[in-house]
């Protein structure tokens, strides 16, 4: 095992905070609006 | 009670091995292949600076020796930080999104970008100039840099491996504290916390309002562990609460279970896979990804135990549909193929959550699943995969001091502290913590957790006056670091005064976190003032008494004994407990859902006795008798304007 240190996950929050930031969306909400999807292959148009 | 006995003899505490090696055969293994490529690049770099002896042959030869080495010796030392920087962001995309590439394509940049700025501009100095003093730094740079990580590693390990002998002798003479199971009343804040889970399952179809959203890797956001965690809460809900009327909370808990297929929740898969097995496959469960496979399955075992229900064992019952209108078409016996095959075929024993990326928490989940699979409905999974597992557990992410590994690739061997869990390891993780798995392993864990714990819990216990904790815990921010609580801290508290033996203050506790965190609010807003990850965990702790998930996953289905309340207005009446003390009679708490119901409601009842006439009572008040027909089935009518206690007494 290398141990090495660096907390990945602190810096992750913080990009994805950036992320968030310079895109205008929030970085957590109580909800989103659902994907549309295409008809599943396997039902009828 | 309908619930069982979760008393068992206790028998020793497993022992730490005496003599660990730093790494187990297949790690090291693995780790031959980085340490080979090391060797490489190193051999190749001292070629290109010592062998040839021109500016650009330098320039690349220090870029392979040290990722940006290059830069420094064109005199761009702005450059070679930055090109630090591009290497720690590549760390963390590798591990963040199993970009396997990143760190040698910054490598590469930085290389490219010396040889390019060979004969350059230059910020400070002139056209063309380079440092020859840089190939000592460069080299030293190197040499601090392996110098620290086997000193760092290699401390570490010395320093565990003196504590096995006291470890050993804790364990060999440490009696874990004896658990009684504990029937609860539900309170106010069980009924809220019910009513939220209720309102968030029967939500339309395509709801999922009332999580946390936000990104969907590793930020403490992902709505699958969200609703695993509301899963697993609600099943330990419907069997030590309402088992004697499960029609309402089955309806909620297959909702919830259904919610997973959602596209917002496995969406992020494709992304992973392409990146990390360059595969486009969108298909959540057939590949790695065991966060997913193996906690569904673990949610659908639960939903299984606790409802008794075959509903996904059906073929197709569970299907994802991607954007482009594929589908995959899975069930619980699916799911637990796959997750088997992943086990099958990994050289680690371990199977990858992100591609490449091996957690022991997700694969302590993944045991889980198939050991749920084979109590319910008698398969030999867990049976025929636990030896290679327990042997990947032990000899791979055993640390000397009896806690394991958080992470390790699957492809090179190596482990750091991701900053994910304190310290990069922890002696028992996952929903059951080995209990169901590996008892013994549980036992070693839970005293060596409770080490520590134990004194301050104590005092903690004393602190308990008539009933009452006069504390309140500070906030801590959540994992998403968007929201403080204290909840969390509480769940601590809540969970480790169980843990230890103090039901007391177990009690208490449960009060004084409603005390401080209670909202006044209703979903989508939360009854806690919590992040849903931590709002699900207080459930699942708060719910899970008697029986845990972890005796749920050994125990399986188990019709409840007694009257079960089989039908009446469930979109109006909240059932907040039924349960069944004698095996004859039945006692509920109900609330009205949405609104009062000052009409009386009808109320029908199976698995009476036959003949047998039943008084019906009310907050005490008898408001009538009900004589059971030849198929053990009765109804009775009354209105739910508020919380009421009813008792249906042979």
């Amino acid at each position: 095992m290398i141990s090495l240190f660096l907390n990945c996950a602190k810096v992750w929050t913080h990009l994805v905070k950036w992320l968030c930031r310079i895109t205008g969306r929030p970085h957590v909400t109580l909800s989103r609006e659902p994907i549309p999807v295409r008809t599943s292959a396997k039902e009828p148009a | 009670m309908t619930a069982t006995d979760t008393r068992t003899a206790e028998p020793d505490v497993l022992l730490l091995p005496e003599n660990p090696p730093r790494l187990g055969p297949i790690s090291r293994r693995l780790l031959m292949r980085p340490l080979a490529i090391l060797v490489v690049m190193q051999a190749l770099g001292a070629w290109l600076v010592f062998g040839n002896g021109s500016d650009t042959s330098v320039a690349a030869g220090l870029s392979l020796v040290f990722p940006g080495g290059g830069l420094l010796f064109v005199a761009s030392p702005v450059l070679f930080a930055v090109s630090i920087l591009l290497m720690v962001l590549a760390l963390v995309l590798w591990w963040g999104l199993s970009a396997h590439a990143a760190i040698p394509t910054a490598w590469l940049v930085c290389l490219g970008a010396a040889v390019a700025l060979v004969d350059g501009p230059r910020v400070w100095g002139d056209r063309g100039e380079t440092w020859g003093w840089a190939i000592s730094a460069v080299y030293a740079l190197t040499a601090a840099a392996l110098v620290g990580v086997v000193w760092r590693f290699e401390k570490r390990y010395r320093a565990k491996k003196r504590r096995i002998p006291e470890l050993n002798a804790y364990l060999s003479s440490v009696e874990l504290p004896h658990r009684e199971p504990m029937v609860r009343e539900p309170d106010q804040m069980d009924a809220e916390l019910a009513r939220w889970c209720h309102d968030l399952a029967m939500q339309p179809d395509d709801g999922l309002k009332g999580l946390d959203w936000g990104e969907q890797f590793h930020g403490g956001t992902q709505l699958r562990y969200q609703l695993n965690a509301f899963c697993w809460a609600m099943s330990v809900y419907a069997v030590n609460f309402v088992p004697n009327a499960p029609v309402q909370v089955e309806r909620s808990l297959a909702r919830l279970v259904e919610k997973h297929t959602d596209l917002r929740v496995w969406r992020y898969w494709r992304t992973l896979n392409l990146l990390g097995n360059f595969d486009p496959n969108p298909d959540p469960i057939v590949r790695d990804n065991i966060m997913f496979s193996a906690f569904f399955g673990d949610v659908i075992n639960m939903y299984e135990a606790a409802t008794g229900s075959d509903r996904f064992d059906r073929p197709g019952s569970l299907t994802f549909v991607w954007k482009d209108g594929r589908t995959f078409e899975y069930d619980h016996h699916s799911i637990t193929a796959a997750v088997r095959k992943n086990f099958d075929r990994s050289a680690l024993g371990f199977f990858p959550c992100e591609p490449g990326w091996s957690f022991t928490v997700c694969n302590i989940m993944g045991a889980q699943s198939l050991l749920g699979h084979d109590t319910l409905h008698g398969s030999d999974e867990w049976a025929q995969v636990k030896p290679r597992w327990q042997r990947t557990l032990d000899e791979e992410y055993l640390t000397p001091d009896g806690s394991y590994a958080h992470i390790r690739s699957n492809h090179l061997g190596l482990s750091w502290d991701t900053g994910e869990v304190p310290g990069g390891h922890y002696f028992s993780n996952g929903s059951n913590r080995f209990a169901d798995i590996l008892p013994d392993h549980a036992r070693r864990a839970a005293a060596l957790e409770l080490r520590g714990a134990l004194p301050k819990l104590g005092a903690l216990a004393g602190m308990v006056k008539g009933g009452r904790l006069e504390l309140e815990l500070p906030e801590v921010p959540e994992r998403h670091r968007t929201r403080s609580s204290a909840l969390p801290s509480w769940n601590n508290v809540i969970a480790g005064s169980r843990a230890t033996g103090h039901p007391d203050l177990h009690l208490a506790a449960l009060d004084a976190s409603s005390r401080q965190c209670a909202t006044g609010k209703r979903w989508p807003e939360r009854p806690l003032k919590a992040g849903a990850s931590a709002l699900a965990a207080h459930m699942l702790i708060r719910w899970s008494a008697p029986l845990s998930t972890a005796t749920l996953n050994v125990r399986g289905y188990r019709p409840p004994a007694g009257p079960v309340l089989d039908a009446t207005s469930w979109d109006d009446v909240l059932v907040i407990a039924a349960r069944s003390a004698d095996g004859r009679s039945l006692r509920m708490t109900l609330e009205p859902w949405h609104a009062p119901q000052p009409a009386p409601v009808s109320f029908t009842f199976r698995q009476l006795e036959p003949g047998t006439t039943y008084r019906c009572s009310v907050d005490g008040v008898v408001v009538g008798e009900l004589v059971a027909e030849a198929d053990g089935r009765a109804s009775m009518s009354f209105p739910v304007t508020s919380r009421i206690v009813v008792e249906v007494t042979p």
